[in-house]
């Protein structure tokens, strides 16, 4: 297992992200660092396509090879949403790598991050970005 | 849209007495009714450059809030929410959502599904003999009644439970009280459907929240089932500290 936890990079900058519409009235900005953004790698450990928000945990090693569950939130989106995206109940394999990037939660001691709008994304080793 | 002949076995979730019940259907709209029925999706706000309008959540709506909504919204706490229990979506905000949602049109009533968090609801048509709840009796969704007036639906619901989220919803919440009043008035605007909607409250509002939204026809599949997943609804609960860290830690039981 690899891992990789690095670069805050400026938010709002206008990378190639998912590109999920903007829903104010779930308050991200109020539960992660729209100011930030974070990058991790790790491997599947659970992908649960459920509602209200689907479930993405990936367990990530740290330089000292302790690893740590972290959480993958995609905004306030639904299983529906997602689906209209390309995801599906399949998209992830438990145990494949994935690398993903978004704004890290705002709560002290919380392993999560939003890879919804436009600075996330979900990257596989050979560079592909899901879906 | 065509009109659709329904003569099928069908589950509606009644408020009131009603309960739930099963019915055999096989009924038209009256002729003079205007044809709304149809699966739509994707809300817009009509009177606001934003997709949803701003007096859906608490800041929006701030200005209209009374001083006792104030102060309950400054000592909610968002632990103390029901949807991370899998509650649905209540009135007004379940319109702010963006899934699909369904009106079929009846003889005696109109009913609305709504693919986020499997809401049902039934607007019974004036003229009908449809019983009345009785006193005392208060609904998540409260109790709905409609009428048409040319081409439009008109909606009036009350008859609602008390709502910590019941003016706005989804970590900006503001709460309803058993008063709250809606109107709700639905036509066709060209394929979309349109609905101008009135929110009154006069314990917790100032004054009326009136905005005007619009969803375009889906051009999908009737909603799917939501099948909400606690874990799943609890799980933003992680990175929203508690008001009242000297409280006992809450073990939530699945409803």
């Amino acid at each position: 297992m690899t891992s990789r936890w690095a670069a805050v990079v400026v938010a709002g900058s206008l990378g190639l992200g998912l590109g999920f519409p903007a829903a104010a009235h779930h308050g991200a900005a109020a539960l992660f660092d729209m100011g930030r953004t974070e990058e991790v790698t790790g491997t599947v450990k659970r992908w649960s396509f459920v509602n209200p928000h689907p479930i993405l945990v990936l367990e990530v090693a740290d330089a000292n090879g302790a690893t740590a569950e972290w959480d993958i939130y995609f905004g306030p989106a639904a299983a529906a949403i997602l689906r209209n995206r390309g995801f599906a109940p399949d998209t992830f394999r438990f145990g494949e790598a994935l690398t993903v990037k978004g704004h890290p939660a705002r709560v002290a001691g919380a392993r999560a991050i939003d890879v919804f709008g436009s600075a996330g994304s979900v990257t596989r080793p050979d560079g592909s970005r899901v879906p | 849209m065509a009109r659709t002949v329904f003569a099928s076995l069908r589950i509606v979730l009644a408020a009131g007495p009603l309960a739930i019940g099963a019915v055999v259907q096989a009924q038209v709209p009256p002729s003079e009714a205007p044809d709304l029925a149809g699966v739509f999706a994707g809300r817009r706000c009509v009177s606001d450059s934003a997709g949803v309008c701003p007096e859906l959540n608490r800041d929006g709506a701030a200005r209209l809030l009374t001083a006792r909504a104030r102060a309950f919204v400054e000592a909610f706490d968002e632990l103390a929410a029901p949807k991370y229990d899998c509650a649905p979506a209540t009135l007004p905000g379940l319109f702010g959502d963006p899934y699909t949602f369904e009106v079929e049109q009846l003889a005696d009533r109109v009913v609305l599904s709504y693919e986020k968090d499997d809401v049902v609801r039934t607007v019974w048509l004036e003229g009908h003999g449809h019983p009345e709840p009785p006193v005392g009796s208060f609904f998540i969704h409260g109790r709905s009644t409609g009428r048409y007036e040319g081409d439009r639906l008109v909606v009036e619901t009350t008859r609602f439970a008390f709502d910590p989220a019941g003016i706005a919803g989804d970590f900006m919440s503001a709460p309803s009280s058993t008063q709250k009043r809606l109107v709700e008035r639905y036509w066709l605007e060209g394929a979309n459907l349109r609905m101008a909607l009135t929110v009154e409250d006069p314990i917790f509002l100032l004054g009326p929240i009136e905005y005007v939204m619009e969803w375009p026809p889906s051009g999908r599949r009737p909603p799917e089932p939501w099948n909400c997943n606690p874990e799943a609804a609890r799980r933003n609960l992680r990175l929203v500290p508690t008001k009242y860290p000297q409280d006992p830690p809450v073990q939530r039981r699945d409803p």
